[in-house]
C-alpha cells in the first residue's frame, strides 16, 4: 500500500555528539500538553495571525502607501521579522510555522474541516482528504525553490519593505499559491517545498532550543499504526510527510503538534534543548541555503545599515530608476550567494580535507556537513543586522499601532508617537558580541562535525582550520560594517 | 457538525467579515460621528503629480495613476469645515492665507485636521508653503466659499504670490 511518505533524504540515527540534554516540556507543564492535545489547538493559535494578516492586506490595499505608517510594512518588515529572527528562531524553532496563517485555507480546502479529523483512506493515509492529491514532482522534492524563491525576494527587498502593495502581492500570492498547491498536491507541498518563508526557517531551526520528538525509538518501531505518518481518527496525518520514529532534526517538522494527537503510545514531545544541537546538514539544496542566508545578511547590512548611499539607490530602483546600478548590485548578491561563498567554502573543505588526510570521506560529504559552520554565523549575523533595525525604527510601532492605515485613527492615543531612534550609540556594543557569539557556535558546531565524520581531535581541529579561517574572514567583515 | 467545528467555522467567517466591516464603519460611521457633522474634506498632497487631490490615494492607485488636482472646492458661508490633509510622498505645508490657516506642516504617511468656518463669500487660495519638490508651485488651489442660499463671492481674497 502506498504511502504519503513525501521524498526526503533519508533519516539517519540520533546525533549523539549534541549531547543529551533535554527537558521534556510536557512533564514540566501538563497544562501545555493538555492545550497541544486539544483538537482545536492550531485553529486558536492560528486565527489571531489570519486576524492581523487580514489586516494587514487590507491595509496594504486601502491604507497610505507611505510605508513607514502603514502596518503591513511597520508590522511585518519591523516587528515580525524582527520578533522571528531574534526570538522565535534561536529559541523556539518553527513555531511560527505552527500559527502561520498563510495556508490557512489551503488546509480548510483540502480538510473540509477547520478542527476535527475525517477518517477515511487518501493514498494509504487513515484521513479522509479532497482534492487532487498528486504527488508533488520527485525532481522538486528539496529547498532549491525555497532557496530561489527567497533570493529572488530579497534582491527585490527595497521595493518589498517601502512599498505596501508590494507586500500585499507577495502576501497575497503566497496564500493563493498555498491554496493551488493545497488541492493539486498532497499534504503541506507548499509549506515543505515553496514557501520561502518556511526554507530559512528550516535551515535555522536547526539551532532552535526546541524541538518536537519522539521520547521513545523503540517505541515507534513496535508501533504498527505509524499514526504520526498515516494519521488516525485523532490526529490528522503529518501535513510534512514526516514520520516520528525518525526524526533527528528541526528542518522539515513544522510544529503543527497533529502527532501528538495521533501518537497511541503517547511518544510524541516538546523539549527544550542546548543551542544548535542539530548540526547535520544532509544535500547541497541546505548548503546553498546557508550560503544565501549568510550572504543576504551581508548584503542587507550593505545596503540598509551602510553609509553607501549609492549602493541604496542601486537596490531601491523604484525611487532611483538606476537599472544599470540595480543589475550590478543584484548580480554581484547573486554571484556571491550562488558561487562566490559556496565556492569559497569548496576550496576551505579541500583544503582542510589535505591537511587532515581525511580521505575516509569524499569531498562531498566533507563539504555539506561542514556548511553547518554557516548557520550559526550566519543567524547571528542575521539578528546583528535585525536589532538595529528594530532599535532605529522600533518607533514607528508605536505610532502605526494607532493608526494602522494611515488614516488618522488614534486608536490607542499613541499616534502622534514621533520617530525616535532608541539607543542608537548602544548598536556597535550589541552587534560585536552578536557576531563573536556567532562566530564562537560556529566553530564549536563544526568541531563537532569534525570530530563526527574524523575520530580523531586534531585531525579535526586539522580539517577545520580552513574553513575557521573562512568563517572568521567572513566575521572580520560583517565587524568592519557594523563597528567599522 | 460538531459544537468546536461550528465554533470555529462562526469564528473565521466572523474574522473575513469584521475587518473589512470595520474599516468601513471607521469612515462612514465613526468619522462622521467623530466630526459632529462637519463638512469633511480630504486633500492629500503628491509631490510627483504636483497636486493637492481629493481622490483617496492608498497602496492601490498610488503606484499607477496621476491625480487629477482639486482646483475648486465649494463650502457655505457659516458651515463647519473640517480639512483633513495627508501627503502621499514627502513633507508638506498646508496654508489658507487669507484666513491665516498655516502654514500646517503635513508629513507622509500622516493626517493634519485643520478646523474652520468661513464668515463670507469669497474665494481663497490654498497651497503648498514649503519648496516640496520641482513641481511645488503646482500645489494649489481653491476654495469657493458660497453664500447660504448658494449664491457665489462679489469679491476675491487678493491671490498671495506662488512660493
Amino acid at each position: 500500500m502506498a504511502t504519503a511518505i513525501q521524498e526526503r533524504p533519508p533519516q539517519s540515527e540520533p546525533d549523539l555528539t549534541a549531547g543529551s540534554r533535554r527537558v521534556n516540556l510536557f512533564e514540566k507543564f501538563p497544562l501545555l500538553k493538555r492545550a497541544v492535545k486539544a483538537r482545536s489547538f492550531q485553529f486558536w493559535v492560528v486565527i489571531p495571525n489570519l486576524l492581523l494578516f487580514y489586516l494587514f492586506i487590507l491595509a496594504g490595499l486601502f491604507g497610505t502607501p507611505i510605508g513607514s505608517h502603514n502596518i503591513i510594512i511597520v508590522f511585518v518588515w519591523i516587528l515580525w521579522w524582527f520578533v522571528l529572527i531574534t526570538l522565535m528562531v534561536p529559541f523556539l524553532g518553527r513555531v511560527w510555522c505552527t500559527v502561520c496563517p498563510l495556508p490557512f485555507f489551503g488546509d480548510w480546502l483540502q480538510r473540509r474541516t477547520l478542527v476535527q479529523v475525517r477518517t477515511g483512506n487518501t493514498n494509504g493515509l487513515r484521513n479522509q482528504l479532497y482534492g487532487l492529491n498528486k504527488r508533488w514532482p520527485r525532481a522538486l522534492s528539496n529547498i532549491w525553490l525555497q532557496n530561489f524563491g527567497f533570493l529572488f525576494l530579497a534582491i527585490f527587498s527595497a521595493l518589498l519593505v517601502t512599498r505596501p502593495i508590494v507586500s500585499v502581492i507577495v502576501f497575497a500570492g503566497l496564500i493563493l499559491l498555498a491554496i493551488v498547491l493545497a488541492y493539486v498536491y498532497r499534504m503541506r507541498s507548499f509549506c515543505n517545498y515553496v514557501c520561502p518563508i518556511s526554507g530559512f526557517l528550516s535551515l535555522y531551526s536547526m539551532t532552535s532550543m526546541l524541538e518536537l520528538r519522539s521520547l521513545s525509538e523503540s517505541e515507534c518501531k513496535q508501533c504498527t499504526s505509524k499514526a504520526c505518518l498515516r494519521g488516525s481518527e485523532a490526529g490528522w496525518a503529518c501535513p510534512w510527510g514526516v514520520y516520528m520514529g525518525k526524526l533527528d532534526r528541526n528542518n522539515y517538522c513544522g510544529l503543527c503538534m497533529e502527532c501528538v494527537k495521533s501518537c497511541p503510545n503517547d511518544n510524541i514531545a516538546l523539549l527544550a534543548r542546548p543551542f544548535a544541537s542539530d548540526n547535520k546538514l544532509k544535500g547541497f539544496d541546505e548548503v546553498w541555503k546557508a550560503c544565501i542566508m549568510l550572504v543576504l545578511a551581508l548584503s542587507y547590512s550593505v545596503v540598509l545599515l551602510g553609509p553607501w548611499g549609492g549602493i541604496k539607490d542601486w537596490a531601491n530602483v523604484s525611487e532611483s530608476r538606476n537599472w544599470g546600478g540595480f543589475a550590478l548590485y543584484a548580480s554581484v548578491t547573486v554571484l556571491l550567494a550562488l558561487a562566490g561563498l559556496p565556492g569559497l567554502l569548496y576550496l576551505s573543505v579541500r583544503a582542510g580535507k589535505w591537511l587532515a588526510g581525511a580521505r575516509e570521506h569524499s569531498t562531498r560529504v566533507l563539504f555539506i556537513r561542514l556548511a553547518y559552520t554557516l548557520v550559526p554565523l550566519g543567524l547571528l549575523a542575521w539578528i546583528a543586522f535585525s536589532v538595529p533595525l528594530v532599535m532605529i525604527n522600533g518607533a514607528y510601532i508605536i505610532s502605526v499601532a494607532s493608526d494602522p492605515l494611515g488614516w488618522g485613527m488614534d486608536l490607542f492615543g499613541t499616534a502622534g508617537f514621533h520617530w525616535q531612534p532608541v539607543l542608537p550609540a548602544w548598536v556597535p556594543y550589541l552587534q560585536l558580541p552578536l557576531l563573536l557569539g556567532g562566530l564562537f557556535l560556529s566553530l564549536r558546531s563544526g568541531f563537532r562535525v569534525a570530530l563526527d565524520l574524523l575520530q580523531d581531535r586534531s585531525r579535526a581541529v586539522g580539517i577545520l582550520l580552513p574553513v575557521s579561517a573562512l568563517l572568521t574572514a567572513v566575521t572580520v567583515v560583517f565587524l568592519a560594517l557594523f563597528v567599522g | 457538525m460538531k459544537t468546536n467545528e461550528k465554533i470555529a467555522l462562526l469564528v473565521t467567517l466572523l474574522v473575513l467579515v469584521a475587518v473589512p466591516l470595520a474599516l468601513v464603519g471607521y469612515k462612514r460611521a465613526y468619522l462622521p460621528h467623530k466630526l459632529q457633522g462637519a463638512h469633511v474634506i480630504s486633500l492629500t498632497a503628491l509631490a510627483s503629480d504636483g497636486v493637492w487631490t481629493e481622490e483617496p490615494v492608498t497602496g492601490t492607485n498610488y503606484w499607477r495613476k496621476h491625480f487629477p488636482p482639486a482646483k475648486e472646492i465649494h463650502i457655505r458661508q457659516g458651515e463647519t469645515v473640517v480639512l483633513r490633509l495627508a501627503s502621499a510622498d514627502v513633507l508638506h505645508s498646508f496654508a489658507i492665507p487669507a484666513l491665516n490657516i498655516g502654514p500646517i506642516d503635513v508629513p507622509a504617511g500622516e493626517v493634519r485636521e485643520v478646523r474652520f468656518t468661513a464668515q463670507e463669500p469669497d474665494t481663497l487660495l490654498f497651497l503648498c508653503w514649503q519648496v516640496c519638490s520641482p513641481l511645488h508651485g503646482k500645489l494649489q488651489g481653491r476654495i469657493v466659499v458660497l453664500g447660504p442660499h448658494g449664491e457665489p463671492a462679489q469679491k476675491s481674497s487678493p491671490q498671495e504670490p506662488e512660493l
